[in-house]
């Protein structure tokens, strides 16, 4: 596992902080992360009900358990990244670059980066119901950069697509992406894609 | 700028910019990968009869055996916030070996408690009818009173007949 260096926001300082971004991560590695995330979502989970947090208000992904899915993690040929600070995973992403094709007028049919799997630790996500803030900020996004790199690199001039759960279509709305479609294979979740310019946009900081 | 521009350090600036962006929007969680796992899934519905009555065994159940909360998620393999959701009557989506294992650890006739739970089929609506009587009559509180015990007692006759059945 090879290693960048890069930076986050620290979210109680407001100050930039080093953190390494880790590539070609496998299956045990993504287990192990998730050993560490599944405890801290258990104890999440715990805190809304306590709160009396109304489940369709609770994060959309604190049920998800990758430990059941082992088996078929493991099978998956994809490239796995995953963000470290303070000795810690921060995010992880998994992309793929087949069989996925741009659906975007402009760029039909041609090759892009898919991104599988993006998510933050938990303790980075704002909950406002419980009063929690995000430890580390940026996760998502230096890795969303990553991958519009890997775009790049691939010589698919940082397009890219993704399927978004419902509350992080404002999100990759704001970063420039252009909503194609709400798929219905895909338990009706909105397809967003970058095309070449809303990238370079995206990669300078110049989304509109 | 180069593919490898896009690779250099990012600046604070940039950094900053998409802190307060993750922030506002409160969640970057991309879903394809859970679909394809099955994870997206609409979580099993069953009737609110059913899950009341299943709640108010467990937590009976649970009481009867002296056993709290963490202790029996603990002995069952399971979640602590599933336990509270199940005895809330909450929709929780089990999994079989869930089931299984609570009624290993209550000593709860574990194929009628399948039935109760939505996981396997209705039989002559026996159980559903029982579900109805015991969720009516069992109520939340800390120590088994002589009518929850009875009423625990002849739901349980209920579900273990259910599992004779089989």
């Amino acid at each position: 596992m090879s290693a960048a260096s890069t930076q986050l926001i620290d979210g109680a300082s407001g100050l930039p902080v080093e953190a390494q971004l880790h590539h070609a991560m496998t299956a045990k590695d993504l287990l192990l992360v998730e050993r560490v995330w599944s405890a801290h979502r258990a104890r999440l989970m715990a805190s809304l009900l306590q709160a009396g947090v109304m489940r369709r208000d609770w994060p959309q992904s604190l049920h998800w358990d990758w430990s059941l899915k082992a088996r078929e993690l493991k099978l998956l040929v994809n490239s796995a990244s995953g963000l470290v600070c303070q000795g810690e995973w921060q995010g992880l992403m998994i992309t793929k670059t087949q069989p996925y094709q741009a659906r975007l007028a402009g760029d039909l049919g041609r090759p892009l980066v898919y991104v599988d799997f993006l998510e933050v630790a938990p303790w980075n996500w704002p909950i406002p119901q419980l009063q929690q803030r995000a430890r580390w900020k940026a996760c998502g996004s230096v890795l969303l950069r990553h991958a519009v790199a890997q775009s790049k690199r691939e010589g698919f001039h940082g397009r890219l697509g993704l399927h978004a759960l419902p509350q992080a279509e404002s999100y990759y709305e704001r970063c420039g992406m252009t909503r194609v479609a709400v798929d219905a294979t895909k338990e009706d979740l909105a397809y967003y894609e970058f095309g070449r310019n809303e990238a370079q946009h995206f990669l300078e900081g110049s989304m509109p | 700028m180069t593919n490898q521009d896009s690779e250099q350090p990012t600046n604070h600036q940039w950094l900053r910019r998409m802190a307060d962006l993750e922030d506002s929007c409160g969640s970057i969680s991309v879903g394809g990968l859970a679909q394809d796992l099955g994870m997206l899934k609409a979580r099993r519905e069953t009737n609110v009869v059913a899950r009341t009555a299943f709640g108010k065994l467990l937590e009976l159940a649970r009481r009867r055996a002296g056993l709290g909360v963490e202790e029996l998620a603990a002995q069952a393999a399971t979640e602590v916030a599933d336990i509270i959701q199940l005895e809330r009557g909450d929709n929780v989506d089990l999994a079989p070996r869930v089931v299984f294992q609570l009624c290993a650890v209550l000593h709860l006739p574990h194929t009628g408690v399948m039935e109760l739970a939505g996981l396997t089929g209705h039989r002559e609506g026996i159980v559903a009818e029982a579900a109805v009587r015991f969720a009516a009559q069992s109520e939340g509180i800390e120590k088994l009173t002589a009518e929850e015990r009875n009423a625990l007692q002849e739901f349980e006759k209920v579900l273990a007949k259910a599992t004779g059945q089989k």
